[in-house]
C-alpha cells in the first residue's frame, strides 16, 4: 500500500475580519488509522496553528460536535477514515453560522425545532452587540 | 460586559445543568447562568461517557448492600454522608432523568453481574445503561424548558470572583469572540469536571482528542481558598493503544464479550472479577517485568473468548451503543487491517489511562464548601468514592450531587444579598492576552511535557524518588516553560489560546497531585506506593490541601463516617 500524504482543501473564514471565505490546501502525511478529525488537529499542531475546529469531542461518533461537510456531504469526521493519497474539501456544516473556520454555532436548531433554543448558545453576548 | 445573577453554573456535564434544573425549578423568580465550554450536551465528559450507571433493582440486593460494597471498594476512605446520599436518590434521580427523555439500554453495562463487587462479596447484577449522550440530551431538553435559565456555551471561566472568604461569580471568556464577561452571582455551583488530559494516555481524551478534562475546576476552586482533599486519587483504566480507532472502554470488551486478559507471551495474568485499582496494577506488574508489547501494553484476547463469534459482535455493538455510534461501528468493520470477525481480535491496552479522579473540592451532603457561596458537585468534587470508584457511580452521582449543590444555591441565593465585585476584571483580562506574543513555546509542547512527567512519575505505582522527580519537573517548567508560553494569533475561536490559559492551572493540579501522593505514605485504592505497599489504618484519613500564603498546605483530616467502620469488614 502506498503512504501518499493527504490533501485537505479546508474552507477558511473569520467572520470578524474577512471580507469573504477563502480556501487553503494542506497536506497531511498518512499513517494507519488515520481519521479525519485527527488529521486537521495534525494541521493545526504542525501546519497552520490558527485553523479552528471543534475538537472536544467523545471520538467515538456519538455527540456529532466534528460535524462537518466533506466533499459536500455532511458526517462526523472523527469517524471518517483517509485512504493514501485521498484529497478532500472540508468546509463547515451547512446550515449553522459559522463562527470562524470550520466551527459553527449549532445552539439554535441541531436538537430541537427552532425558537426553542432562543435563550441558548450565547444570544445574551450577541445582543450587546 | 456585566451579567448579575442569583445563581451561577460553572460547567454544563451532568452535576452542572442537574443543579441549573434544580435551581430553575426550585423558584421561577431566581435567574440562572450556566457556563459550558463547548456545545451543551455535545462537549464535556458526561457526553462521551459509556454510560453505566448503577442502583439496586435485584430483589436479593439492598441499599445495605450497595452502601458497604461502594465503602469496601472505596477502601473506607468514602465520606459517608455522601456514599448514603447516593444510595438514597440514585434510583428516583435516574427515574426522572428517564422521564425527560434519556434512554436507556436493554443490557446491563457490565455484562449481567456488577463489574467490581468486593472480592468474595455476592455479585448483583446492578449495571444499568443510559450512553452519555442521550443522559446529556435529556437534560439539555429539561434545561430549555426553563425560561429562567440563560446557557452561555463556548466560554470558559478562569477565575472565581472572592470577596473575603465569599464566592460572588466568576471572571468568564467568550471563546466565541475573544471578549470577556464578568458574572457576579449570589451563589455559584462548581461543576467543571475532571482531569485526564493531565496524563498521555486518558478516556477523558481518546486518541488525542480534547475532553475538557484540564482540571481547571480544582485549581479555580484552590485558588479562592477552598479546601481540597485526597488529590492523590487518580483512577487509572485501560486506555486503548491498538488498533488506532475507539473500540470503547476495553473493560467491556472482557465483561461484556468474554475476552481474556493476556500478556505479550499469550500468558492469562488475572482472572475477573477484580476492582480496577488491582486490575491496574497487575497489568502494569506484566509490564514492568518485560512482559508487554511493543508498544507498552498488555491484550484483551477475544480469541479467547467463550463466546461464538455472532455473541461478541451482539455485545461489541451494545458496549458501544451501536444504535447511535451507527458511523463508529461501520469505521471498526470496514478498517482493512481489522479481520472483520471480532473473534480474532486482540486489543492492545495500556494501563494507566486517567479514567476519573476521586479527589477534589471537599463538600458536605448539601454540596456546600468552606467557602460561602460556594457550592461544588460532580468530578470536581472529593469524598464520594474515597480511594476507588466503583463502576457505574459516577453517572449517578451527578445527577444525586448535581441536584443537591443547585437546591443548596437556590436556598442561599434566596437569602443573601448580592456583593458586587470589586476586582478590576481588566487584570485578569490583560494576563489571559499575555499568551499573545511573537516568539515562544506552544502551550501543547509544555502540555506534553507536564503528561510525559506524570505518566512517568505520578501513574499507577509511585515512590518517593519519583514524586520528588515530578516536583523538580514542575519548578523547571514554572520556571523555564510558562514565561516563555505563547498563544496562536487572533482573538476569536482561538482553542490554542484556551490550550496556552489552561497551562498554568493544570501544572498547579499536577502539583496538588504529586504533594498529596508524597504525602500519603501508605498504599490505598488507586494510590499505589511501592515504596509504602501497605494499607494503614492510621492512613484512614483524607489529605487536605489549602491555600495558606501562597503555599499548599496539606494536613490529615477525618472521613466522614455514619455507619459503617473498617473493622465490620466481612
Amino acid at each position: 500500500m502506498s503512504n501518499e500524504p493527504v490533501l485537505l482543501k479546508v474552507f477558511r473564514y473569520d467572520p470578524s475580519i474577512d471580507r469573504a471565505p477563502a480556501y487553503k490546501s494542506y497536506q497531511v502525511p498518512w499513517r494507519d488509522g488515520l481519521l479525519l478529525l485527527a488529521a486537521l488537529k495534525h494541521i493545526r499542531d504542525n501546519i497552520d496553528e490558527t485553523l479552528a475546529f471543534r475538537d472536544y469531542c467523545c471520538g467515538c461518533s456519538w455527540c456529532m460536535s466534528c460535524l462537518m461537510m466533506v466533499d459536500g456531504k455532511g458526517m462526523q469526521t472523527c469517524s471518517r477514515p483517509l485512504q493514501p493519497g485521498e484529497s478532500l474539501l472540508v468546509e463547515p456544516m451547512r446550515g449553522f453560522p459559522v463562527i470562524k473556520d470550520l466551527a459553527v454555532d449549532f445552539g439554535m436548531t441541531i436538537t430541537t425545532p427552532e425558537g426553542i433554543f432562543r435563550k441558548m448558545e450565547g444570544t445574551v453576548i450577541r445582543k450587546e452587540k | 460586559m456585566t451579567i448579575k445573577t442569583d445563581v451561577l453554573v460553572i460547567g454544563a456535564g451532568g452535576a452542572g445543568a442537574r443543579a441549573a434544573i434544580e435551581a430553575a425549578m426550585n423558584d421561577p423568580k431566581l435567574s440562572i447562568v450556566i457556563l459550558n465550554q463547548g456545545p451543551i450536551g455535545k462537549s464535556g465528559l458526561t457526553s462521551m461517557a459509556n454510560g453505566g450507571m448503577q442502583w439496586v433493582s435485584h430483589p436479593d440486593d439492598s441499599p445495605c448492600a450497595l452502601f458497604e460494597d461502594i465503602i469496601q471498594i472505596g477502601c473506607y476512605l468514602n465520606d459517608q454522608n455522601l456514599v448514603e446520599a447516593v444510595v438514597k436518590e440514585g434510583p428516583a434521580r435516574a427515574e426522572e432523568l428517564i422521564r425527560w427523555g434519556a434512554k436507556m439500554l436493554p443490557h446491563k453495562g457490565g455484562g449481567g453481574g456488577s463489574p467490581d463487587t468486593p472480592p468474595g462479596k455476592p455479585s448483583y447484577p446492578r449495571g444499568h445503561y443510559i450512553p452519555g449522550v442521550t443522559y446529556m440530551a435529556a437534560l439539555r431538553n429539561e434545561l430549555e424548558r426553563h425560561p429562567n435559565v440563560i446557557a452561555l456555551e463556548d466560554v470558559i471561566a478562569t477565575k472565581l470572583l472572592t470577596a473575603g472568604k465569599r464566592v460572588i461569580g466568576a471572571f468568564v471568556l467568550n471563546i466565541r469572540t475573544g471578549e470577556y464577561v464578568v458574572i457576579e452571582a449570589k451563589a455559584t455551583v462548581l461543576a467543571a469536571g475532571g482531569l485526564g488530559e493531565l496524563y498521555p494516555h486518558s478516556t477523558n481524551a481518546p486518541f488525542g482528542m480534547h475532553g475538557h478534562a484540564a482540571g481547571m475546576g480544582y485549581a479555580m476552586a484552590y485558588y479562592a481558598g477552598a479546601e481540597l482533599i485526597d488529590m492523590e486519587m487518580v483512577q487509572f483504566t485501560g486506555n486503548q493503544l491498538y488498533p488506532p480507532w475507539l473500540l470503547g472502554n476495553p473493560a467491556l470488551l472482557s465483561s461484556m464479550c468474554g475476552g481474556k486478559y493476556v500478556n505479550a507471551l499469550g500468558k492469562e495474568f488475572l482472572k475477573l472479577p477484580q476492582p480496577r485499582d488491582a486490575l491496574q496494577r497487575l497489568a502494569y506488574k506484566e509490564i514492568k517485568e518485560g512482559r508487554g508489547t511493543e508498544r507498552g501494553g498488555v491484550y484483551i484476547d477475544l480469541t479467547l473468548s467463550p463466546l461464538p463469534s455472532e455473541e461478541i459482535e451482539k455485545q461489541l455493538k451494545l458496549s458501544l451503543a451501536e444504535e447511535i455510534a451507527k458511523e463508529r461501528w461501520k469505521l471498526i468493520k470496514a478498517m482493512s487491517v481489522n479481520d472483520p470477525d471480532p473473534k480474532n481480535w486482540r486489543v492492545e491496552f495500556t494501563p494507566g489511562g486517567a479514567h476519573f479522579f476521586m479527589g477534589g473540592v471537599r463538600i458536605n451532603e448539601r454540596c456546600e464548601t468552606n467557602l460561602e457561596g460556594l457550592f461544588a458537585a460532580g468530578e470536581v468534587s472529593g469524598g464520594l468514592h474515597g480511594a476507588n470508584r466503583m463502576g457505574g457511580n459516577a453517572m449517578v452521582e451527578i445527577i444525586v450531587f448535581g441536584a443537591r449543590a443547585g437546591r443548596s444555591a437556590a436556598e442561599y441565593a434566596k437569602r443573601i444579598d448580592r456583593v458586587e465585585s470589586k476586582e478590576a476584571p481588566e487584570g485578569e483580562y490583560e494576563r489571559l492576552c499575555g499568551f499573545f506574543k511573537s516568539r515562544g513555546t506552544a502551550p501543547k509542547i509544555i502540555m506534553d511535557k507536564i503528561a510525559t512527567f506524570m505518566a512517568e512519575y505520578v501513574g499507577v505505582a509511585r515512590t518517593e524518588a519519583d514524586l520528588t522527580k515530578a516536583l523538580s519537573e514542575i519548578e523547571s517548567l514554572r520556571a523555564d516553560g510558562l514565561p516563555n508560553l505563547r498563544a496562536p494569533q487572533g482573538r476569536r475561536f482561538n482553542l490554542g489560546w484556551v490550550e496556552a490559559i489552561q497551562v498554568p492551572y493544570m501544572l498547579d493540579v499536577a502539583e496538588m497531585i504529586v504533594r498529596a501522593a508524597l504525602f500519603r505514605t501508605e498504599s490505598r485504592g488507586a494510590h499505589y506506593r511501592e515504596d509504602y505497599p501497605e494499607t494503614r489504618s492510621d492512613w484512614l484519613k483524607h489529605t487536605r490541601i489549602i491555600k495558606n500564603r501562597g503555599f499548599m498546605d496539606l494536613t490529615a483530616v477525618p472521613v466522614v463516617v455514619t455507619q459503617f467502620k473498617e473493622e465490620e469488614k466481612r
